[in-house]
């Protein structure tokens, strides 16, 4: 399998929401701010259910949020 | 830093400045770990009691809610992933001390039985054999010394993890 590249937009998010801070954020879905930085430089991909409260957040579909970029090799692919 | 990196900063911390001089001192005189154990327990205890309440006053978001902010989602994964590699280290641990115990205690008893036959003239039956309290505490040190790495990898482990996502 590919390596699996999931993108999210939050920092631009943040900004675009009256400045958040990392902090703010983290707060209000529950998580600590070191979390936050880490989905910001994409070192860690969160938990649906984390994914969805951010974008709750931010007043945004899951997709304006996170973009799948990654490729699953056709071997791997799952059948119907 | 968060608090739970300060938090695995400190355990580690304490664990190296508490039991490696312990370590030093009760492999080299298995014996001399008796009122050296407790010490080193309550200086475990003292250490760990002054990081968390320094760790109050010095964070505003503790004194605000009076609690220790609680672990999320990426800090738990941490933890799990700590743990499995240190659950590996301790059975590996504890499996090869036990197949060292099987083969050891045996030929250490006979060992013992020949010493004794040889220098006293002892003439003692062959289903008794004999191991010096030395060796026994020895082995228990050891033993518990693997439990101490075991813990010192799940906390390096945890370190190294948080300064990897802050880093790399």
């Amino acid at each position: 399998m590919d390596k699996v590249t999931i993108k999210n937009r939050i920092r631009e998010l943040r900004f675009a929401n009256g400045e958040m801070t990392q902090q703010a954020l983290a707060d209000s879905v529950g998580i600590t701010r070191q979390t936050v930085i880490a989905l910001e430089k994409n070192k860690y991909y969160p938990s649906l259910e984390l994914a969805f409260r951010i974008a709750q957040i931010f007043k945004r579909p899951l997709e304006d949020v996170f973009e799948f970029q990654g490729h699953v090799s056709e071997s791997k692919k799952a059948k119907p | 830093m968060g608090f739970h990196e300060k938090s695995a900063w400190a355990c580690l911390l304490g664990i190296v400045l508490v039991f490696v001089p312990y370590f030093a001192v009760v492999l080299r005189f298995p014996m001399a770990f008796a009122g050296l154990f407790v010490l080193v327990v309550i200086i475990q205890v003292v250490f760990m009691v002054a990081f968390h309440v320094g760790n109050a006053i010095m964070s505003p978001s503790i004194r605000k809610t009076g609690d220790t902010p609680p672990k999320d989602e990426l800090d738990q994964l941490i933890e799990l992933r700590a743990a499995k590699i240190s659950g590996v280290i301790l059975g590996i641990v504890v499996i090869s001390w036990c197949m060292i115990a099987m083969y050891g205690v045996p030929a250490l008893g006979v060992h013992e039985i020949v010493l004794a036959n040889a220098n006293d003239g002892n003439d003692l039956p062959p289903s008794k054999f004999a191991i010096p309290i030395f060796d026994v505490l020895l082995a228990v040190h050891v033993l518990f010394a693997g439990f101490v790495i075991a813990n010192l990898v799940y906390y390096g482990t945890i370190v190294v993890s948080y300064r990897r996502l802050a880093n790399g």
